[in-house]
């Protein structure tokens, strides 16, 4: 320890004293040995008389010795003085320190430390400064003093910075006392006055800290004080008493953290058991109304039975028996179909229900179950038709559940209708998949119940859905079985006019995304998440995509939605914070980027996911209050590893995703805007689902071409993510516009129909996505300005636009047009070409012929003209 | 000549055809909708001696429509007879409280709904009887 260090233990006053005492003790030894001298005593006997010297020295003796005791004394009563000064302040802490500890809120409490540090310990300056657990920052909490506020705002300061401060040289007690004054200096014992400036005095920039512990030896603070009143280094004694300040804070400081986890977990158990109320409530209602469906057929057969036994012999006539019986008959029907109803969703519940995928043609199916929805239509007087417009509706999908679909949309609708109203089930088909439309002149579903009509709990929530009793469970059991073929089923309604349900299935049941359902899931969330799920995958060209949500146990990770996963591991992986990639990315909130094939992030087992490539992309999803979620990618097309491209290309598309995610996760007005969403969507891909064959090819070429005109990365995540909205764009367009194929007729070939704003309105509420519906909104502009629907030109134009322009209208020139035959590539690009300047921006055709040689370069000998016959079969397969 | 005229109001068509049977059997004249909105028209025009409303009906429920006929001066005086599948009595609490007269819950006898109408137009003797 060296000198520096013992100097704060003892009191300055102390000091001085001290000081004083061996000045005074010195003066006595240098009288004493005045008077023994040999010179001195020799004079004296021999005179006999004192010569006036020897007196005079002897009085200057004495008045050195009195003044020597009146200072000792005027020392002793200071120091007295100053003990009771202390013990006063010590009395004034210990009743403050009570006060203190009545505060109930931590920086309440701080501020009062704080002042009660300044007033009593007598300083100018008292920081109280806290760490937040897991921030690098000590930031300044509470202070007092003069200009507390200027010095506290100078007074955050990082952790490491502050911990590289403290050495043992400056260590005092358990704080520390930070001075710039050079080290070797003589100690209080042996103090040399110098210059005027004292030791102990406290200097400009000198700091003493007094570091507050956690419960486990953590720092979480810090107690900095500085400028004292008598503008002396602290005694020990005062250090001291701010450790006991320091321990207070600390203490105070845990119990605000445990506070606020237990309010936390008080708040989450409050949920919770709000959520079991509510099942709880739902489950009752369920009840009520399946007792209310079965009771209703029930009734009806009570009644006519009842009748017919009570009746005298001929008081029914043999026909009108007849009569009777059927309806008996059909009744007790409704009722084994209801109840069968029930077990079958009970097995898709418990997974049950084993289907068999086999390759079916819908359109017999749907000609079968119109044989059977005719007599109870006519009965109904409700004109009843099914349009087959596909020549081709093979699918692979389970055959009795197909029928049963299209039986319970068909019993419906006619349910719904009126007499004399009318039901149409048409039948359409594209390269992917089979589309069902049932449509009805019906009733009508009031708004507020369209969202909820196909959850099974929720579809009986309200008194005004009792009143729509007979769905009963059938639109959940077609949910169930729409969801088992990776299909999407919605419902659009104008009431007292009708409603359309729209039945899509893909034809394959290859991937589909699965999404995982919940008493916990919301309305218009599903929808949002299989619609970023497959964003996702045909942006990235990946063939599995998960996303990935703390809601397990111990906050793991559960699957929430996944394309390409099996059905199992959706339902049953769960993923512990910091293991595997994933883990890791949602306690590191970094992304990763696995391109090692021997990085592998998990091997196959019950529930353990496993992929075909190693490569693998994981990107944590930030909601404004933490983490929503976790992207991965993997398994992608091209069978190459992922590289840095693609991460900036996933960070740009994570971040969209979780937009569009944040709103269902918040408060109600933003679940609205999902909702918004969600029906956007669904107005505009029912039908044009994503094409992963045809969008993929597009979006990869924009892709392209946006990195060879060397656009900043999140431009191409923008046009990379238009460009996979094929569809989206053209919705409603239909019939005005020439179509995706015919913008491209370079010569005008086609009238330009008006794409106006709201043309665009299905992407509206997308905007969160960013500026994809500008993007989508000027693809026909032209570079000379005689595009439309704005006029914009040249560069007003937004550059996405003006690459999807390109690679368009390169994509229609080869696929080839209805007067137009398809052109060789080299013609189609000496098109684009010849249209540069007028039509194209020049830069975008340059970047595209060169984007487009070296995508083809390679495979040009092995494949001639593998690009057109993808552009023209549009996954045909 | 008829005993009476009754409205009959359900949205379960089976349920409207056997009182329709029954009623007529015992010599009424019966007169069927199939939803509230009806009730309220043919109850209207038509001035019927009674009428027998199911609750759980789409447009307007049986509730609302009671409420409806017991505050128009013209249908005021007609009595109710609420038929509903349910039992509980916080149900018929409403039922009354909506100024219905009388109320049967399903599954019901017809024989028993032609006795109650019977007592209610107090018509003791049915025609069957007298026969």
């Amino acid at each position: 320890m060296s000198g520096r260090n013992r100097r704060a233990e003892v009191s300055p006053v102390e000091l001085k004293l001290r000081a004083e005492l061996d000045q005074a003790r010195r003066e006595l030894r240098r009288m004493k040995h005045a008077a023994h001298a040999p010179g001195a005593m020799v004079s004296a006997p021999v005179t006999g008389s004192s010569p006036p010297s020897e007196l005079e020295a002897l009085r200057g003796e004495v008045t050195v010795l009195t003044e020597t005791k009146q200072r000792l004394s005027r020392l002793y009563f200071r120091q007295v003085e100053e003990n009771h000064r202390r013990a006063q302040k010590v009395h004034e802490l210990l009743e403050n320190l009570g006060e203190i500890n009545s505060a109930l809120d931590l920086d309440t409490l701080l501020a009062r430390m704080a002042a009660t540090v300044s007033r009593s310990l007598g300083f100018g300056v008292v920081q109280i400064r806290v760490r937040e657990p897991g921030s690098p920052m000590l930031r300044v909490r509470a202070h007092a003093g003069e200009d507390a506020a200027e010095r506290a705002a100078a007074g955050d300061e990082r952790l490491e910075d502050f911990l590289s401060k403290l050495s043992d040289e400056s260590k005092v007690s358990s704080s520390y006392f930070i001075s710039q004054r050079p080290p070797s200096r003589p100690t209080p014992e042996a103090p040399a006055p110098a210059d005027g400036e004292q030791e102990w005095d406290w200097q400009e920039g000198d700091a003493l800290h007094v570091p507050i512990y956690g419960r486990i030896g953590d720092l979480v603070g810090s107690v900095s004080v500085g400028d004292p009143e008598d503008a002396l280094v602290p005694s020990r004694e005062t250090v001291e008493l701010l450790e006991i300040f320091g321990n207070l804070a600390g203490v105070a400081i845990e119990n605000a953290r445990l506070q606020r986890q237990h309010d936390h977990h008080a708040g989450e158990l409050e949920a919770a058991g709000r959520r079991v109320q509510e099942l709880h409530a739902l489950k009752t209602d369920f009840i009520s109304t399946v007792s209310h469906e079965l009771r209703t057929p029930l009734g009806a057969i009570r009644a006519y039975v009842d009748t017919l036994l009570s009746a005298r012999e001929e008081e029914v006539p043999f026909e009108q028996q007849q009569g009777f019986l059927k309806v008996i008959h059909e009744e007790s029907e409704r009722l084994s179909r209801l109840i069968e109803s029930m077990l079958d969703l009970s097995r898709f519940d418990a997974g049950a229900m084993r289907h068999v995928r086999q390759p079916v043609e819908f359109a017999e199916i749907l000609e079968e179950a119109v044989e059977e929805l005719l007599p109870g239509a006519q009965a109904a007087q409700v004109d009843l038709k099914a349009h087959i417009d596909a020549a081709d509706t093979r699918i692979e999908a389970d055959r009795d559940q197909i029928k049963q679909l299209v039986l319970h949309l068909g019993n419906n609708a006619v349910k719904f209708t009126p007499a004399g109203g009318s039901v149409t089930l048409r039948l359409v088909a594209d390269a992917r998949d089979v589309t069902l439309e049932v449509e009805d002149s019906g009733v009508g579903i009031p708004e507020p119940l369209l969202e909820k009509i196909f959850e099974r709990f929720y579809q009986v929530d309200s008194s005004l859905v009792r009143r729509y009793g007979g769905m009963g469970l059938g639109l959940a059991i077609c949910k169930s079985i729409v969801d088992w073929h990776g299909g999407r089923l919605s419902a659009e309604s104008v009431p007292s006019r009708g409603s359309r349900f729209t039945v899509v299935l893909p034809r394959n049941g290859g991937p589909r995304v699965l999404v995982r359902t919940g008493p916990g899931a919301r309305a218009g969330t599903e929808d949002v998440l299989k619609m970023a799920i497959e964003m996702v995958a045909q942006v990235m060209n990946a063939r599995v995509v998960s996303l990935l949500a703390p809601g397990g146990p111990e906050g793991a990770l559960v699957v929430q939605a996944a394309l390409g996963l099996d059905e199992r591991v959706v339902r049953e992986a769960t993923i512990r914070p910091g293991h595997g990639v994933a883990g890791w990315v949602a306690e590191h909130r970094r992304p990763v980027c696995v391109s090692e094939p021997g990085d592998r992030p998990a091997g196959a087992g019950p529930g353990r996911v496993s992929y075909r490539t190693g490569t693998f992309l994981s990107v944590p999803l930030e909601g404004e209050e933490g983490l929503i979620g976790i992207l991965n990618v993997t398994d992608p097309v091209s069978e190459k590893p992922f590289g840095a491209e693609d991460c900036h290309l996933m960070l740009h598309l994570a971040e969209r995703v979780s937009e569009a995610l944040r709103a269902p996760g918040e408060v109600e007005d933003r679940r609205a805007g999902s909702k918004d969403a969600a029906r956007a969507l669904r107005k505009a891909i029912p039908g044009r689902e994503l094409r992963r064959d045809s969008a993929g090819g597009r979006v990869a070429l924009a892709r392209a071409v946006a990195r060879a005109l060397v656009l900043p990365e999140s431009e191409v995540g923008l046009v990379s993510f238009a460009a996979s909205l094929e569809g989206a764009g053209m919705a409603g367009l239909e019939g005005r516009l020439p179509r995706a194929e015919a913008a491209p007729a370079p010569d005008r070939e086609a009238e330009p129909g008006t794409l106006s704003e709201s043309d665009v309105e299905p992407l509206r509420p997308l905007e969160a996505f960013g500026a994809v519906r500008d993007i989508v909104l000027s693809q026909h502009e032209w570079w000379d300005g005689s595009g439309y629907p704005r006029g914009l030109k040249a560069r007003e134009i937004p550059v996405g636009s003006r690459i999807l322009a390109v690679v368009d209208a390169f994509t229609g020139l080869v696929a080839g047009q209805a007067r137009r035959p398809a052109q060789s590539r080299a013609e189609a690009m000496r098109e684009l070409r010849r249209l540069a300047d007028t039509r194209f921006d020049p830069q975008v055709v340059d970047a595209f012929e060169k984007a487009y040689r070296e995508q083809e370069m390679p495979r040009e000998e092995s494949a001639a003209d593998s690009w057109e016959h993808a552009s023209t079969t549009q996954g045909g397969e | 000549m008829a005993k009476g005229k009754i409205l009959v109001v359900d949205d379960e068509i089976y349920i409207v055809h056997i009182l329709d049977f029954s009623l007529g059997m015992e010599g009424y004249q019966v007169l069927t909708a199939l939803d509230g909105e009806q009730a309220l028209e043919k109850a209207r025009a038509e001035h019927p001696d009674l009428i027998v409303l199911d609750i759980m009906m789409p447009k307007l429920d049986g509730y609302e429509t009671c409420k409806m006929l017991k505050s128009d001066d013209k249908t005021r005086n007609i009595p109710v007879i609420l038929l509903s599948a349910k039992g509980r009595n916080v149900d018929q609490k409403i039922g009354f409280e909506v100024g219905a007269d009388d109320y049967i819950t399903k599954p019901f006898s017809p024989r028993k709904l032609v006795e109650r109408v019977n007592s209610m137009l107090g018509q003791t003797n049915s025609q069957r009887l007298q026969a």
